[in-house]
């Protein structure tokens, strides 16, 4: 049974006196596994947030489904087992974090005795023991998302769903981030997180769903997506003084190119590497550099999101 | 009803932390003092007086703080985003506003039982300490009168922004406050000029007098300036009255708060 299921979900917002219609999420389907790490991605305005807020109970979809663990999304008692962190989180500026944890965890109703031991260990975990007992009025972005990240973790949730959870945080907090993500699927917890940062995604993702002007792009692993848009291309980077009977053949073999200082950059299809090979031989050309550019996740992205505008 | 609790004490919480709501209690213990000045320089009125400032002070004072942090009271848990962390947990959407609104009313009676004792304190020095039980009535029915405009600002801060929802809590307080003349139309004094009061008119009234609040009915103070006792009976009445009002007006809320997408 997954973790959670999309179902032809969909989300339309009705705006200027109920007249304009804005579909901010469209026919959107997806599962996400037990101990899995899943990439939600998408440009800006893309639908993550909208479809995020609707897993959480936040907004309520206009059509499809959302399944928890098996119960439906929008009964508040599975969100026991949900832990949630949203973009840029806020809280009352009148606690500390102590306090703050304790309110949470409140709510989920967790004994007072084990609740303690566990906050102090959540502090511990994102480097607040020594602000724990500070009020939060003037905490940095990073501190409130440390904490965001304390907070969602309260009730040792089995899904949890991160929005944005490396915004505002510097490189050590981004690097805290990711040992506490990798930490989260040691322990056998589902993380469901969405990220404009995809190297971030790449380097923690098992999985990654990729959504452009609310529609589902692309779905599968860092593999098999990268390897479905292509096996890579190759570099060369050759020197500039090429006689211009040379320029007029490469000119003609319809390949990507461009100046750079010193030189020529070629783009080349893995498959025509030896095929451009041989004729920069026959040209005498020089051969600056040589190598070979894997797909990525930002190529695929950048392609996926352009077709789809 | 834990998650409520919890809910509660921490609003009540966020308003004894806010330094607004200290200078307005800070004030309604000053005006409460104040009484005495009035009090001293009548002549043989002082009891009367202070009973009547002491009340009509907490009323002032209790609907501003009902108005004012009832208006935000949902309001600013959007507009801060602090909402997203608490109605993601397994809560339902009628338990945080009710913990809301029980957290104000908690708030309201802290201020109410401050004001109390400056008020219980003058009339130690002053005579009439006696009179005592009926102000104490006096101030339940100020209580439920309050506990209404807190629905009333909580419903409109569950959809609508502070100045909306400030004009609308305030017009019903003010509708509330008149809502009893309206029997005048019914006494057919008003119609003299042409005779019997028409019967559309008397059924528009009739029916507006059943959807009006009548804060009349929650009003004692004259008759406990006046040492009028008031019976139980009508205390019961008017209580259950207060209480049944904010709760319709409270469920109308929830409702509407339920449906509400949280953008």
């Amino acid at each position: 049974m997954p973790v959670l299921s999309v179902e032809n979900l969909s989300k339309t917002f009705r705006s200027d006196f109920l007249v304009r219609r804005i579909e901010a999420v469209k026919n959107l389907s997806f599962e996400v596994e037990q101990g899995e790490v899943f990439g939600f991605v998408g440009h800006n305005g893309a639908g993550k947030t909208t479809t995020i807020k609707m897993l959480v109970g936040l907004t309520f979809p206009s059509e499809g489904r959302i399944t928890v663990l098996g119960q439906p999304a929008n009964d508040p008692k599975i969100r026991d087992r949900i832990g949630f962190l949203p973009e840029r989180p806020y809280f009352y500026e009148y606690l500390s974090p102590r306090e703050a944890l304790r309110f949470y965890a409140d709510l989920h109703g967790n004994a007072a005795a084990k609740r303690d031991e566990h906050i102090e260990k959540l502090l511990d975990l994102v480097g607040l023991t020594k602000f724990a007992n500070m009020r939060m009025k003037g905490f940095s972005k990073g501190m409130l998302q440390r904490l965001g990240m304390a907070a969602t973790l309260v009730h040792e949730p089995e899904l949890v769903i991160l929005d944005e959870p490396m915004s505002g945080l510097d490189p050590i907090g981004r690097a805290d981030m990711k040992h506490i993500i990798r930490m989260l699927k040691r322990e056998g917890r589902t993380i469901l997180f969405s990220s404009h940062i995809l190297s971030d995604v790449e380097e923690l993702c098992d999985r990654v769903a990729l959504i452009a002007h609310g529609s589902l792009k692309v779905l599968g692993t860092i593999e098999e997506l990268t390897s479905s848009y292509g096996s890579g291309r190759v570099e060369f980077v050759v020197s500039d003084d090429l006689k211009d009977e040379a320029k007029a053949r490469l000119a003609s073999l319809d390949i990507e190119s461009e100046s750079v200082q010193h030189g020529i950059r070629l783009m080349v299809e893995t498959e025509r590497k030896n095929e451009v090979l041989d004729l920069l031989r026959s040209m005498d050309a020089d051969i600056l550099r040589l190598g070979v550019k894997h797909t990525s996740l930002e190529d695929l992205f950048v392609a996926s999101t352009r077709s789809g505008s | 009803m834990k998650k409520i609790l919890v809910l509660t004490m921490n609003t009540f919480r966020e308003a004894v932390r806010d330094k607004i709501l200290y200078t307005l209690v800070f004030f309604a213990i000053l005006f409460s003092f104040s009484s005495i000045l009035v009090a001293t320089i009548s002549m043989g009125e002082n009891k009367r007086l202070l009973i009547n400032m002491g009340l009509a002070n907490i009323e002032v004072f209790g609907t501003l703080i009902a108005i004012f942090v009832g208006i935000n009271l949902v309001y600013k848990e959007l507009q801060r985003r602090t909402i997203y962390t608490i109605v993601t947990r397994p809560i339902f959407r009628y338990q945080f506003l009710l913990g809301k609104y029980f957290g104000l009313l908690l708030t309201l009676a802290v201020q109410i039982v401050l004001m109390l004792v400056v008020v219980a304190l003058n009339l130690t020095i002053f005579g009439g300490l006696e009179r005592l039980p009926d102000f104490l009535k006096a101030l339940w029915l100020i209580y439920v009168e309050l506990a209404l405009i807190t629905a009333v600002a909580t419903l409109f801060s569950a959809y609508s922004t502070p100045i909306l929802s400030g004009m609308f809590t305030l017009a019903f307080y003010l509708i509330g406050a008149t809502s009893h003349y309206l029997s005048w139309l019914l006494d057919g004094s008003t119609f003299r000029v042409i005779g019997e009061t028409p019967t559309v008119v008397k059924w528009i009234v009739q029916a507006l007098q059943v959807i009006l609040p009548d804060f009349s009915l929650l009003n004692i103070k004259a008759q406990v300036a006046h040492e009028i006792t008031i019976p139980w009976s009508y205390m019961a009445q008017s209580t259950l009255y207060g209480l049944s009002y904010s709760a319709v007006v409270l469920v109308l809320a929830i409702f509407i708060f339920s449906r509400r997408d949280l953008k």
